[in-house]
């Protein structure tokens, strides 16, 4: 085997060099960048420090970029968790002929550009909107809501682009719980909540660990939505790092966000990948 | 004290009828067996008395209370399934106590019976571990403790031994018997496997096409079949074509072979069924009722075409005169005829029977 291995390891040559010439190469650059400092316009110095990193974690502006970002991925990871899981179960577990069609439904989405999938929204949420109109029309409401250019349409429209991954990974894993596990714990005496909180719950918690880590990735690291939904206003690393190499032309901090964004993701991954091996093992 | 009553209960999954106004009764402490091949619909009578099932016509009653609308967990059922069913996530001990603990039943008290459970099933001394660590059949011993330890109305086995080696399985059942005995709890269990039926229950259903086509205790299943599909179902049974020439209630049936006019069987004992002279049927006999060179009672002239060695017997497959066909057995002991030789095949009156012509055979 070791010999044959050899011989085709020949054939992952030309990808190996394409990955490391546009992604790893890359990469390194960037994190050696933001150990510089800012001398002109996309120009940095030639003394290396970690002043960009000891004025990143000292500066409430900065903290306050990194305090969003968490929060619109927590907060994107809740919806998707709480609108998907239904979905999933019903993927999971119908025979019905409609099955087929509400999993393309799902994975629809995938298949529209993010900024045609961002401006469809628009009809829809904007202060003029058919939301804003309906409420308006049956007066529950006196003046419109904002629910879009905010920090409200980011959410909206990363659980929109996000909610495949979740619902794929969630169906995934709910298929491979027994059915009858369901039904031994009915036939012992609990109802729906109690075989959800304490049969399927659990059994999904390495799924939703996965599927969570996935989506909750993405959505810190989307630029597009962040841009069109929060209409500029909503600064998130993303949306910050963006705005660093593309019109202050601050290359330097701009790496050093982008180098910390990529750390705590890493170390994220670690952690919860540890925490789903966890409850995998004691199974 | 439990009644369960199934009156005339029929489910269909869209044109196809799966239980056909099926009727059945058990009482009190009664371990009865739905036995069919795949498709006969035991399962779903099994699952309609569980609730996960909805009957669309009859009524599922426990002692006199209806239960054909609720939902399965409020029934009192105890379930075993083929697939074991455990939670992976619980330990032995929990799984076990599970119920016990949705009953809101105190800690002391739930550790104490989910303890005699396990000790009642011998596996006392793995409460602490997971499922995943325990073999198939100390899998389904958990879950037989777990069906049990809520003193269910009723005890439900759905083919529990299906995934079991054969050691196993017989281990299992014997296992099952002395919990289900112990506690005198009524039992309904449904399996594919004569040998289970024949070994567990007080009474059989046979199943076939979403009805049960005959009900009784194991002997009178085995010996008096009351049509070639139950015959040929449980157990092996030799089948000759046979015309009836007198039929006298007290003495029995004298009838001669269709294919051999001359060679005429006695037949004695209770029939499930009346013949009338001349008709056309099917005499019946056990390979383990021929007697191999005996000239009493009935015989027929037979020759050997094989020897089988089976361990415990040897299968003596012969061809008696008119063609027909018979397999028979010789105990350990007994003298072993050799191929091709031609031999004296005797059985007595009793051990046959007579059986109806269904319909594929009358052609």
């Amino acid at each position: 085997m070791g010999g044959d291995g050899k011989k085709w390891g020949v054939f992952l040559l030309p990808a190996l060099a394409t990955l490391s010439f546009v992604f790893i190469a890359p990469i390194c650059i960037l994190i050696v960048l933001s150990f510089y400092q800012m001398t002109g316009p996309a120009v940095v110095g030639d003394e290396a420090s970690l002043s960009n990193y000891v004025q990143f974690f000292s500066d409430p502006f900065y903290l306050r970029i990194l305090w969003n970002t968490f929060t619109l991925g927590g907060l994107v990871v809740l919806f998707c968790l709480i609108i998907g899981y239904p979905v999933s179960y019903f993927l999971a577990r119908s025979n019905s002929r409609w099955r087929g069609f509400l999993l393309f439904l799902v994975v629809s989405p995938l298949l529209v550009s993010a900024v045609v999938r961002n401006i469809g929204w628009f009809p829809i949420l904007s202060n003029s909107g058919l939301v804003n109109w309906l409420l308006l029309e049956s007066s529950i409401i006196s003046k419109p809501i904002p629910l879009i250019s905010n920090f409200t349409g980011v959410i909206i429209g990363l659980v929109h682009a996000l909610l495949p991954f979740m619902i794929l990974t969630l169906t995934t894993v709910i298929q491979r719980i027994e059915p009858e596990l369901e039904d031994a714990a009915a036939s012992l005496g609990a109802g729906p909540v109690t075989v959800f909180t304490q049969v399927l719950l659990p059994l999904s918690i390495p799924g939703a660990i996965g599927g969570s880590l996935l989506v909750f990735t993405m959505a810190i690291a989307a630029f597009t939505t962040p841009v069109i939904m929060g209409g500029n206003r909503v600064l998130v690393m993303a949306t910050y790092i963006g705005q660093q190499f593309r019109t202050v032309l601050d290359y330097a901090i701009g790496a050093t966000a982008a180098a910390i964004l990529l750390i705590l993701v890493g170390l994220l991954t670690v952690v919860a990948s540890k925490l789903g091996a966890r409850k995998v093992e004691a199974m | 004290m439990t009644h369960l009553v199934l009156d005339k209960v029929h489910k269909r999954y869209g044109e196809a009828v799966a239980v056909r106004e099926v009727s059945l009764q058990l009482t009190d402490g009664e371990f009865v067996t739905l036995l069919g091949p795949s498709g006969c619909g035991k399962t779903t009578c099994l699952r309609m008395v569980a609730g996960f099932v909805k009957p669309d016509a009859g009524t599922i009653t426990i002692d006199g209370v209806d239960i054909t609308n609720k939902p399965p967990y409020e029934r009192d059922m105890g379930m075993v399934f083929q697939s074991y069913a455990l939670f992976p996530h619980k330990t032995v001990a929990a799984n076990v106590a599970f119920g016990l603990k949705i009953r809101r039943v105190s800690t002391a008290e739930s550790d104490q019976r989910t303890k005699e459970a396990l000790n009642l099933v011998q596996l006392e001394h793995l409460a602490d571990r997971y499922p995943s660590q325990l073999s198939g059949g100390q899998r389904q011993r958990v879950a037989l403790a777990r069906a049990v330890v809520i003193r269910p109305k009723v005890l439900l086995l759905d083919e529990p031994l299906g995934a079991l080696d054969l050691k196993l399985r017989e281990e299992l059942q014997i296992e099952i018997k002395r919990v289900q005995s112990t506690l005198g709890i009524t039992t309904l269990f449904v399996t594919h496997d004569q040998g289970e039926a024949l070994g567990l229950s007080d009474r059989i259903a046979v199943m076939r096409d979403g009805n049960i086509i005959q009900i009784d205790t194991p002997t009178k299943i085995y010996e008096r079949p009351n049509s070639t599909y139950a015959a040929n179902f449980v157990g092996r049974t030799n089948l000759a074509q046979v015309m009836v020439r007198k039929a006298d209630p007290q003495a029995g049936y004298l009838v001669e072979m269709v294919d051999q006019p001359g060679v005429t069987f006695e037949v004695a004992g209770d029939q499930p069924q009346q013949f009338l002279v001349g008709e056309r049927c099917s005499l019946a006999a056990r390979p383990e009722h021929f007697d191999i060179g005996s000239t009493d009672g009935n015989t027929v002239e037979a020759v050997v075409t094989d020897v089988n060695y089976r361990g415990s017997i040897w299968n003596v497959e012969l061809l008696a005169k008119g063609n027909w066909p018979v397999s028979a057995q010789v105990r350990p002991g007994g003298r072993v005829p050799t191929k091709s030789e031609t031999v004296s095949l005797g059985w007595h009156p009793s051990r046959s029977f007579l059986l109806k012509l269904s319909d594929d055979e009358k052609i």
